[in-house]
């Protein structure tokens, strides 16, 4: 004999853990990127090839396009909260982001040979 | 109107002695070469130096319009500036009209022209005056002499008869004793002498046409008793006839024709006499005039003077008109009738001695006062009035010493003038300078340097064409500028440089050679007039040349401009101009001097550009873009990181 409590305790319950699991998806999900460094300006400076195969996190703000490389991306110049490190940053095309000058980003970047610093991802903050 | 006279005779012989000396060097120089046809009628003695300069100065033909210097108008000469002669000079001579042609020693007046005699012996006879020395005690035992003479016969000591003359005439033979006279007092001595003879024979002849007349009235009266007979014989005839019928008388008619006859002659006779006395008086008188006149045109004033004296003792009256040169001196006086008198030579001699002794007074003054030059110009013209007088001859030994110093330099400066020697006259001038403070050397010298610039023009002009190979200028040029001054240093030089030209550019093409393969283009640059000289016919080093000048100049300014900027404290901006200069010649030594000093400044900013363009040159475009970024916020002006950012960011994936 079913009780009467039962599908009224499940139906409650369902939500409840879909929110938790949410909860705690989106509680990882933060985890896992905070994680990340962030980006070493001085250490680039002093050696951009050192930090080759490296990712960071590099919270600034864009400051304007320096050009478009149609088959990669946009390059772009970017500087720390100060304004006064400023860096050139490759944004790749399959990004497929509106830059706005002025907006601060998160970008999630990875630092390649030569120096090359390309985002991976990127959100407004 | 007889001062009149005295002064216009005392200029006559002014006149016929003191253009000879204003021929003397000072004058000389100055006129003698720049125009030999123009009479010399101007300037007195410093222009005419400064002319000469001048004159010799214009004879290149290539200077002429420089340098020439235009002769002044007609002024008056040095020699009228005496007291006397000044006051009368634009009555007797006329600056205007009259003038002196020193270089054919003639003098035209009043539309007449005269021979004023050998320049050169008048010349000769200043400088022996200012090299012989007096002996005073000499010369004040014959002036002891003079004096005495003179004042024997002085105006005061009227009718003196013949024996007191005869007195101051010995004392002329005494004068006569001393070499300084020249034998003018035995002149005199015998014109006095002749005089006295003269009068002698008048006398004789006198008597004899006494005695003449005497005869002529015997042979008078003998005629007329003969007549007078014969006529009273006739009347009784006639009586007699009336009676008898008798003949008229005959007897005595042959005596009467012969009385008459040596009546005849005897009148005849006195009148030979008398005419012959007459000349005898007459020759006496032209004699002893022609003497004194004499005297004044040789300027021996004294002895005019003297033998003026004597004469107004010996004669009298009538015979004091002056009977020799008067048609000529009367035509140069505009005054009809007038009629010149022995006593007016004295009066003229007496005032020419006078403006003598007040000419070597302001010689003297100026002496005293350190202006030797115009001491000397008014030594030269009282020299040329009255070189025979006392007062010139007891001029002081040792200015005579210092003042024919100053003529004998100034004598040379002509010549080297003459030989266009310009160094040499600067040198003689300056030495000159120091003994004579009033020496005129301005304009001497302003023409000496404007023969010099001319000379080097035209040295300018032959180098100009050297290096554009144009040889028939060169020696046109050379020519004109030997012509100027022939020797000038410079000639010189610039003929070796020339001479070498041929064997220069070989050398200097291996040079630049070398220097090109070696980047010393400073060392190009700094022989660049050489370089050209010997490129003249090699057009591609002359180009190559060139633009290497072209390069080191703007690397020089902006080296300046960098300079400039640092003062200002933009050491950034300097940096980057130097770093632009750094592309023009990367070489270049003295740029890389001006970097090293200013790098310790902005070693921050050069350190980043450096790294930049290292990571270009490396290609690692990313990172040199980012570092560019970093010096442009060390220096925002940055026109290398501007220039750097906007080259790479295209390039940034690569």
């Amino acid at each position: 004999m079913k009780s009467k409590a039962t599908p009224i305790f499940i139906s409650v319950l369902i939500p409840l853990l879909s929110v938790v699991v949410a909860l705690a998806l989106i509680y990882f999900k933060k985890s896992s990127l905070g994680a990340e460094d962030m980006f070493p300006y001085s250490q680039y400076m002093a050696s951009p090839e050192s930090l080759s195969g490296n990712s960071y996190r590099l919270n600034a703000q864009l400051n304007r396009q320096m050009a478009l490389i149609p088959a990669s991306g946009r390059v772009v110049l970017v500087s720390d909260s100060k304004g006064t490190s400023q860096l050139a940053i490759l944004v790749p095309n399959k990004l497929e982001e509106n830059l706005s000058t002025g907006q601060r980003y998160k970008f999630y970047v990875d630092v390649e040979s030569g120096g090359k610093i390309i985002v991976r991802s990127m959100e407004k903050f | 109107m007889q001062k009149l006279f005295v002064l216009w005779a005392f200029f006559l012989a002014v006149a016929a002695c003191s253009p000879i000396m204003a021929q003397m060097p000072i004058m000389v120089y100055g006129a003698q070469q720049s125009a030999p046809a123009q009479p010399q009628q101007g300037a007195k003695q410093p222009a005419a130096a400064a002319n000469t300069a001048a004159s010799n100065a214009s004879a290149p033909e290539g200077a002429d319009a420089q340098i020439s210097t235009k002769q002044p108008p007609a002024q008056s000469l040095g020699i009228f500036e005496s007291a006397t002669a000044e006051r009368m000079t634009d009555r007797v001579f006329d600056v205007n009209k009259d003038s002196f042609d020193l270089e054919n020693g003639l003098l035209k007046w009043k539309g007449r022209t005269f021979s004023i005699g050998d320049s050169r012996l008048v010349r000769a006879r200043f400088e022996k005056y200012l090299s012989t020395p007096v002996d005073l005690r000499n010369f004040e035992s014959y002036q002891g002499i003079i004096n005495e003479i003179m004042a024997q016969l002085a105006a005061s000591n009227d009718r003196l008869t013949i024996e007191q003359l005869r007195i101051p005439w010995s004392r002329l033979f005494d004068a006569a004793e001393y070499d300084r006279d020249g034998g003018s007092s035995i002149n005199i001595a015998n014109l006095v002498y002749l005089s006295w003879r003269m009068r002698d024979e008048f006398s004789n002849q006198k008597e004899l046409v006494v005695e003449q007349s005497r005869v002529v009235d015997e042979q008078r009266k003998l005629f007329v008793g003969a007549s007078s007979f014969l006529e009273f014989a006739n009347d009784k005839v006639k009586t007699a006839n009336a009676k008898n019928n008798a003949q008229q008388r005959t007897e005595g008619t042959a005596e009467i024709a012969m009385l008459s006859t040596q009546l005849a002659e005897e009148v005849t006779a006195l009148a030979a006499q008398k005419a012959n006395a007459t000349a005898i008086g007459a020759k006496a008188v032209f004699q002893f005039q022609s003497h004194v006149l004499s005297f004044l045109l040789e300027r021996k004033f004294q002895q005019a003077q003297i033998a003026s004296m004597f004469y107004r003792h010996i004669y009298r009256g009538n015979a004091h008109e002056l009977k020799v040169g008067a048609e000529n001196i009367n035509s140069f006086m505009d005054v009809k009738n007038y009629v010149p008198t022995i006593d007016m030579l004295e009066m003229l001699a007496t005032e020419a001695r006078k403006d003598i002794r007040d000419g070597m007074s302001a010689v003297s003054k100026l002496y005293d006062s350190g202006e030797r030059y115009s001491a000397l110009q008014r030594l030269m013209e009282t020299f040329a009035l009255g070189e025979f007088e006392p007062a010139l001859q007891v001029f002081d030994d040792k200015k005579k010493e210092v003042l024919k110093e100053i003529y004998k330099k100034t004598s040379t400066i002509k010549e080297l003038a003459d030989n266009k020697d310009w160094t040499g006259i600067e040198d003689l001038v300056s030495d000159i300078k120091k003994i004579a403070k009033d020496f005129p050397e301005r304009e001497i010298l302003s023409k000496v340097r404007a023969a010099k610039q001319a000379s080097n023009m035209y040295l300018m002009a032959a180098k100009q064409a050297a290096a554009m190979g144009k040889n028939e200028e060169v020696r046109d040029s050379m020519a004109s500028a030997m012509k100027i001054w022939p020797l000038n240093p410079a000639l010189e030089t610039l003929n070796a440089e020339l001479l070498g030209m041929a064997t220069g550019a070989s050398l200097y093409t291996r040079k630049f050679d070398d220097n090109v393969s070696r980047g010393n283009f400073r060392n190009i640059v700094s022989e660049a007039p050489e370089y050209g000289l010997a490129f003249r016919n090699d057009p591609d080093r002359a180009s190559s040349l060139r633009d290497i000048i072209v390069r080191i100049s703007k690397v020089d300014a902006l080296i300046a401009q960098a300079e400039e900027f640092v003062k200002q404290g933009n050491v950034y901006f300097a940096w980057d101009i130097l770093d632009n200069a750094l592309k023009i010649e990367p070489g270049d030594p003295l740029l890389a001097l001006s970097r090293s000093r200013l790098a310790p400044e902005v070693a921050d900013y050069v350190k980043t550009v450096s790294r930049a363009r290292q990571a270009e040159s490396d290609k690692k475009y990313a990172a040199a873009l980012n570092l560019y970024i970093a010096a442009q916020e060390i220096f925002p002006a940055s026109q290398i990181c501007r220039q750097g950012i906007e080259r790479l960011a295209p390039l940034y994936d690569k």
